[in-house]
């Protein structure tokens, strides 16, 4: 952001201090805008393989097939480590970024994705049924400065999650191609194509045409927003390219746009491992590790690696014992992580005792909503929680 | 020989010309249930149209299958009456009872936000138990439903001040329409009914003597010391009951139908409805039966409600959610809140249920719904038997991409996909998310 538009913003009156980061001491710099980039793995990831007990010999036992060998493992702090190909994670943890969460969870673990996904989303307990992400609600909460282009940016999916919300302005991107190129004329062409259909039913199937009308209106929405984004900064860094990559790598070259965007949201599918684990987990975890050291990368060619906040979340975790074919089925507790040059390194919590499972699953040790809070005090600085209901979990430290 | 041959080759060509396709199978089944499963359709393609439309006729309940509610705790008993109801509807073996129910809950409306969640779980067993079965006994026994007369205030009618509320709804929302009747008959019916109240704690019917008003009445040219039950079988069903039969045909073609009135056609089936002393299931049939109905113009052209969409997603996709008091929390955010319509008239819906923020819930609920293979349902597999899988489990071929447009979408998708699906869950995501899928 240069320094006009920032003056711009600030002069509003309302503080965007929240969304921005504070110059170092001493550094000649204006403050840049901070993002928050939140990565849901789709279907459940098996964290229990990712981030790896291997001193437990329930883990081995458990899973005969799917345990990864000790040997393989890299290890973090002689009780914890990560599955082998996460090489590209272990630098961030050596350089002191990499935060550990074990035991994320909350009482009564719902093990469909449906519900349970809405409960991270809404930042529920499992039997209260909440309409609006928590982040819509905290942003709500907190006088949010009308400056903002956008609230968020979804990438690899159409879902808002944590972002869905009354009045919030959010750029849903589906395909990311057609984004980057000449984004302002194929979505006339979009709404050209709408427009045809709404004619075609308009006789034939005139509640059909009402609701084209309705998907039109949205999509004019969604275009002025879109248009507003300033096309995507090229980056020297290479991405894998795969979806993965490029979802980091989108997600990169916005954030070096320097528009102000509070939060994007990446989402990465096939982490429902239900048969055949293993080729499918590794190949998941191999682009994952490779594209978030790309990202690393591409932050520190622009200079933001401290602007920005990289945090997993996934609906559950998945069964300790393996099943009948070779993968794993709905869990409970998982392990999370975050990383940015903000962040201080380290595991913060307990790892779920594999001899005190709850119904065949990891117990949760410290509640997911203690995450949240910590980033809506720590990374935001806001005082309100709205209708959040976070006043009670605990902290984290490593913000 | 030539002639025998001939004979039989005709008789194999209208054999095959009248039993069901497969299209037909999947309207019939859309607009009288909660959508359709490969099952459901499959079940009634060997019958002929008629047959199948009595085959769904000769399944209709009276019961529920589910287990009665607890109604005896104090806590969320309103969401406790909606989880319960909601999975009947899933679980049923026959939707098409459940639909009726929730045709005659946006009928003859009570509401929990006055009446309490015992005479509601009453009154949707009143209407269960007479969903198919005689209107005229329908509407008497709903006059002594206890959630009507509390939601009607009933029992505040009497004699010395009588309370024109009830008469009036029971006339112009009930069973006559607007303009059909004259404010003099309303006053006459109110003063019919006085005296009728319930016992508060059983919400047993009782007629209050006490209260009601024994003066002769003319209501709508039957006169007498007329009671509300007399105003019933008399004035409504005996003397109006042309009136009555259009009104209430009127309305079924409007929720099973079409959004397009044809008068000479609801003329017709109410005289059939009233020529058989209001036999729902004749009426139905002949509904079932219009050409209008099986027009395959028709198809895909009316809007599903919340719930029809929320069902019949989960029914079609045989997916269980864990706690099924999201799936009202998701209904109410879309706008239908079940056993509690937001007024006397019910829900208008059609278009109505379409606004920029229920769209988005409703892709919002779709999206979720097929973020994984979730467990199947724990159905009473006595009732319903199901084998095949779920489409989400159908391996991903061409063959099976065209065969899944055809279970779940009335009309050829509005748009084309653009990307490379994945698999078949990035598939069904795509066909339920284009906006063919709110079509039923």
């Amino acid at each position: 952001m240069n320094r006009k538009e920032f003056l711009k913003l600030t002069s509003s009156g309302i503080s965007l201090l929240p969304f921005l980061s504070l110059p170092i001491e001493g550094k000649e710099t204006s403050p840049q805008p901070k993002t928050l980039v939140l990565i849901e793995l789709k279907g459940g990831n098996d964290s229990l393989n990712t981030f790896i007990p291997y001193k437990e010999k329930l883990y081995y036992q458990l899973r005969p097939k799917l345990s990864v060998p000790a040997d393989k493992i890299i290890s973090l702090n002689g009780t914890l480590g990560l599955h082998p190909v996460l090489t590209e994670m272990k630098d961030i943890w050596n350089q002191g970024k990499l935060a550990l969460f074990p035991g994320i969870g909350y009482e009564d673990p719902n093990r469909s994705h449906f519900r349970s996904i809405d409960i991270w989303d809404t930042a529920s307990d499992e039997d209260e049924f909440l309409s609006e992400g928590w982040i819509s609600e905290i942003f709500k909460a907190n006088n949010i400065p009308e400056g903002l282009i956008a609230h968020g940016i979804i990438i690899g999916s159409d879902d808002e999650g944590p972002l869905f919300g009354r009045g919030m302005r959010n750029v849903v991107i589906q395909n990311i191609r057609k984004f980057l190129n000449d984004a302002k004329h194929s979505e006339e062409e979009e709404i050209g194509v709408l427009q045809k259909e709404i004619k075609k039913y308009n006789g034939i199937n005139p509640s059909l045409s009402h609701i084209l009308t309705i998907q039109k209106n949205l999509l004019i929405s969604s275009i002025k927003l879109r248009e507003k984004i300033k096309k995507p900064v090229q980056l020297k860094i290479k991405f894998p390219q795969n979806r993965s990559g490029k979802n980091f790598e989108l997600a990169a070259q916005i954030i070096g746009s320097e528009v102000p965007i509070p939060v994007i949201k990446i989402t990465l599918g096939g982490f429902d491992t239900h048969k055949n684990q293993k080729p499918k987990h590794e190949k998941l975890l191999k682009e994952l590790s490779s594209s978030l050291a790309s990202f690393e990368k591409a932050m520190k060619e622009l200079g933001r690696w401290d602007d920005i906040l990289v945090l997993s979340y996934s609906e559950f975790g998945r069964r300790v014992k393996e099943n009948g074919s070779d993968g794993t089925d709905h869990g409970a507790a998982a392990t999370h992580f975050a990383l940015g040059g903000k962040v201080k390194g380290g595991i913060y919590g307990t790892f779920p005792d594999l001899n005190a499972l709850h119904k065949g699953d990891l117990k949760y040790t410290t509640d997911y909503r203690s995450i949240y809070r910590t980033i809506v005090e720590d990374w935001w600085t806001f005082k309100n929680h709205g209708r959040i209901d976070i006043k009670d979990k605990i902290k984290l430290s490593f913000l | 020989m030539k002639f025998i041959s001939l004979v039989l080759f005709f008789f194999y060509i209208s054999g095959s010309i009248y039993s069901i396709s497969y299209e037909e199978a999947r309207h019939l089944l859309h607009r009288t249930g909660f959508g359709a499963s490969e099952d459901e359709i499959q079940a009634l393609i060997p019958l002929d149209y008629e047959k199948a439309v009595e085959n769904l006729l000769n399944n209709t309940r009276t019961t529920a299958i589910g287990k009665k509610p607890n109604l005896n705790e104090k806590k969320k008993l309103r969401e406790k009456l909606q989880i319960w109801w909601i999975e009947e509807m899933l679980d049923t073996p026959s939707p098409f009872t459940e639909r009726m129910v929730l045709f005659w809950h946006n009928h003859f409306v009570s509401a929990m936000s006055k009446v309490p969640p015992k005479f509601m779980y009453k009154q949707n067993l009143l209407y269960r138990k007479n969903a198919f079965g005689n209107f005229a006994v329908l509407l008497e026994e709903i006059t002594k439903d206890p959630a009507m007369i509390l939601y009607l205030d009933l029992q505040s009618n009497k004699a010395e001040a009588p309370n024109e509320n009830f008469a009036r709804e029971l006339f112009e929302l009930f069973t006559l329409g607007e303009g059909k009747y004259s404010e003099e008959d309303i006053k006459q019916a109110a003063k019919a009914f006085t005296g009728y109240s319930i016992k508060h704690k059983t919400g047993e019917f009782h007629f209050n003597k006490n209260q009601h008003d024994i003066s002769k009445k003319n209501c709508m040219g039957v006169s007498g010391r007329l009671i509300g039950e007399d105003i019933i079988k008399e004035a409504l069903i005996k003397k109006r009951g042309m009136d009555v039969a259009k009104f209430i045909t009127k309305k079924v073609w409007l929720e099973f139908v079409s959004n397009k009135i044809n008068n000479k056609e609801i003329q017709r089936i109410a005289k059939v409805f009233h020529g058989s002393n209001f036999e729902i299931k004749i009426l139905m049939k002949e509904i079932l039966m219009a050409e209008d109905f099986r027009n395959p113009d028709n198809y895909g052209t009316m809007i599903k409600s919340p719930i029809e969409l929320i069902v019949g997603t989960l029914r079609t996709l045989d997916s269980d959610v864990e706690n099924t008091g999201t799936l009202i929390s998701f209904s109410k955010r879309m706008g239908q809140d079940i056993l509690n319509p937001p007024s006397v008239k019910g829900w208008e819906g059609k278009e109505l249920w379409i606004s920029t923020h229920s769209l988005a819930v409703r892709k919002q609920f779709l999206t979720r719904v097929t973020r994984g293979q979730e467990m199947k349902r724990k159905k009473q597999m006595m009732m319903m038997k199901v084998s095949s899988e779920s489409p989400l489990n159908w391996e991903f071929t061409p063959k099976n991409k065209t065969k899944l447009l055809s279970l779940l979408l009335p009309i050829p998708s509005v748009f084309q996909p653009e990307e490379e699906d994945d698999d078949m869950d990035d598939f069904v995501h795509w066909a339920l998310i284009d906006p063919a899928y709110q079509m039923k």
